[in-house]
């Protein structure tokens, strides 16, 4: 009986760093969320969208600040000059032409910004996962030579764009190299990769990215951020109204 | 003229961005002849904007654009000025001279904040982007004060008519631009002197024959959400010398408008927006009279529009007289197909008897209620 019990300690206790280590879901994602978060940045980009009609580009400058605090000026001719300031809970809009500042609040955060798959939000990381879906720890695959885990993201409010996510991110750098958005009845909608990462500030960012519409034939987005500075001084008045406004 | 080469400066020493937003549509509306027969009529119609912006000096920025308007019974293309500006950014304040708008109050149509152009009349055309572009000349200051704060003051240039405009017909306006728990606040005053006679400045309730040069416009605009976004605004004209109409005048001209906003998400890839204003002038008539089209106490403005993906655009915008049941409302039809091209589509219907400000068959006019346009648009 004696040796019976030290038997089952001894393997109780080869179990216990395995359950100490071992990541759960909410932890792998909170750590993907932490490095898309930073105390300042300053960026340059574009959306290229391409269906059966050809590819529209837009393009854009942006700083951010923290979770809470962004500044994006559009600099396609289309939209040369506008510009969108976003804060804690307020977004103000200007229009050059109008010479016409616009305060908003409440449902446009979450819009898409220049129709692409990006919103308000998502552009200064204020996005808060593990408040706003279920994750479960799927397994392990490789993508693309990469390990990662795959977990399943299943939402718990309504506001968020899709029900269900499934994402591949890097055992290692927490860099998501895929993910799929679908239904709440499991029906696939989208699918983002990875193209392009770059070494910043010892962190692993993704500067390309590919955003394929699942339910139209010949149709993505391509993202590209260019010459991204994280951590850098921004002056305070950056994210006033005298800026936005300029 | 001396003062468009002034403006052109910045162009021909520094960087400097052109565009060119041309729209062009063919238009088919129920019109009559001098006989008072009707007939369905065809022209072409559209407007070509130029826009030359500075992009070479971060601290001084400048812009000219016009507009070429399709020619009209003379044959001649009409040029407007829209713009021609410059700005200077200096350490503690911020200078604008030239011609261009400012944009007080808020409100996509019906605006009573904004007192230096006037946006409550209800003639308007709802095809465009923007509904109010009015430009003038001006001197304008904007001093920050902190980050979501600031004080504006303004000069506007009396109106060029025969000769120079007299001093005292000229504008002058200062407005505070601040935030107070959650809730946007904006108050101003603009002496307005010159004698036009806008919209929001009618009065109707005077025998005495008037001669009233300037008025006093004071404003408040106000913003919040509570689910939508919402804004009310109010603004009065009081005339500038004491007389014994003084009181109904700004009685008269005392109005309102408010709005509320709200985008949604419609099922996969598609959006709503939902947009609901009002303007009301209590003063005005509450009840149907002949001849009063235009001048009744309340007007409504509502907006649907559907954006299916990124690329195609359903709306339907009306301006509503709700006292004599009469309405505009225009459908439109957007897709984006190429990048900076798009086709558009819009008819506009408006329904309501002969006296009616929207009339099907207009007792004082020769266009008849309906008119379809269908054109493309390319910004390059």
């Amino acid at each position: 009986m004696k040796n019976k019990i030290i038997t089952i300690l001894i393997l109780l206790s080869l179990l216990i760093p395995v359950t100490i280590f071992a990541i759960t879901g909410e932890e792998i994602i909170r750590k993907a969320d932490e490095i898309q978060v930073f105390e300042t940045s300053e960026a340059s980009g574009e959306f290229r969208i391409k269906d059966r009609f050809g590819e529209k580009v837009s393009t854009f400058n942006s700083w951010s600040r923290g979770t809470e605090e962004s500044l994006i000026e559009f600099t396609s001719r289309a939209e040369r000059g506008q510009k969108v300031l976003r804060t804690e809970d307020e977004l103000y809009l200007f229009f050059p032409d109008a010479e016409e500042l616009i305060r908003m609040q409440g449902s446009m955060l979450r819009q898409s910004m220049l129709g692409s798959d990006v919103s308000y939000e998502d552009m200064t990381g204020g996005k808060d996962r593990i408040s706003q879906y279920d994750v479960v720890l799927e397994g392990e695959e490789n993508v693309n030579g990469n390990e990662c885990y795959v977990l399943i993201m299943t939402a718990k409010v309504r506001t968020v764009p899709y029900p269900k996510e499934k994402v591949w991110i890097d055992k290692e750098t927490f860099l998501v190299w895929k993910a799929e958005y679908f239904t709440k009845s499991g029906r696939l909608l989208k699918e983002m990769e990875t193209l392009e990462v770059e070494e910043i500030d010892g962190r692993m960012i993704a500067v390309e990215t590919r955003i394929s519409d699942k339910m139209k034939t010949d149709t993505e987005t391509i993202m590209i951020i260019s010459d991204l500075k994280i951590n850098i001084a921004i002056d305070d008045e950056m994210f006033s109204l005298e800026e936005l406004s300029w | 003229m001396v003062l468009l080469l002034i403006a052109a400066v910045p162009f021909l020493m520094a960087e400097n961005s052109i565009t060119v937003d041309m729209e062009l549509y063919n238009t088919v509306l129920r019109t009559r002849d001098t006989s008072l027969n009707s007939y369905w009529a065809y022209t072409m119609a559209g407007k070509g904007a130029i826009s030359f912006k500075s992009t070479g000096n971060k601290n001084v920025r400048a812009d000219i654009s016009g507009d070429i308007i399709y020619p009209d019974s003379s044959g001649i293309p009409g040029f407007i000025l829209q713009k021609a500006y410059i700005k200077a950014k200096f350490p503690i304040f911020r200078l604008t001279i030239g011609k261009t708008r400012l944009g007080w109050g808020d409100g996509f149509v019906f605006n009573s904040g904004d007192v230096i152009f006037g946006s409550t009349s209800p003639y308007i055309n709802l095809t465009g982007t923007e509904l109010r572009s009015e430009t003038t000349w001006l001197t304008s200051v904007n001093y920050p004060l902190g980050r979501f704060s600031f004080i504006e003051g303004l000069i506007v240039a009396p109106p060029v008519s025969a000769g120079l405009g007299k001093l005292q017909e000229s504008g002058a306006g200062i407005r505070l631009y601040t935030k107070a728990s959650g809730i946007k606040i904006e108050t101003g005053y603009y002496f307005d002197g010159t004698d036009r006679s806008s919209y929001d400045i009618t009065y109707t309730e005077t025998t005495e024959a008037l001669s009233i040069n300037a008025f006093h416009r004071p404003y408040i605009s106000l913003q919040g959400n509570f689910g939508p976004d919402w804004y009310l605004n109010t603004s009065l004209a009081i005339p500038e010398f004491y007389s014994t109409i003084i009181e109904f005048i700004a009685k008269d001209t005392f109005n309102i408008s408010f709005g509320l906003f709200h985008m949604m998400e419609a099922g996969y890839d598609n959006s709503i927006t939902l947009r609901l204003e009002s303007v009301i002038l209590p003063y005005f008539n509450w009840t149907e009279e002949d001849g009063e089209a235009g001048s009744y106490a309340m007007l409504i403005y509502p907006e649907v529009s559907l954006g299916l993906g990124s690329t195609i655009s359903l709306s339907i915008r009306s301006i509503i007289s709700p006292i004599e049941l009469s309405a505009q409302v225009t459908t439109g039809f957007s897709w984006n197909v190429f990048e900076g091209f798009s086709l558009l589509t819009f008819v506009t219907v408006n329904a309501g008897d002969g006296n009616d400000t929207f009339a099907w068959e207009p007792s004082a006019d020769s266009v008849d209620g309906i008119s379809i346009m269908t054109g493309i648009k390319y910004i390059y």
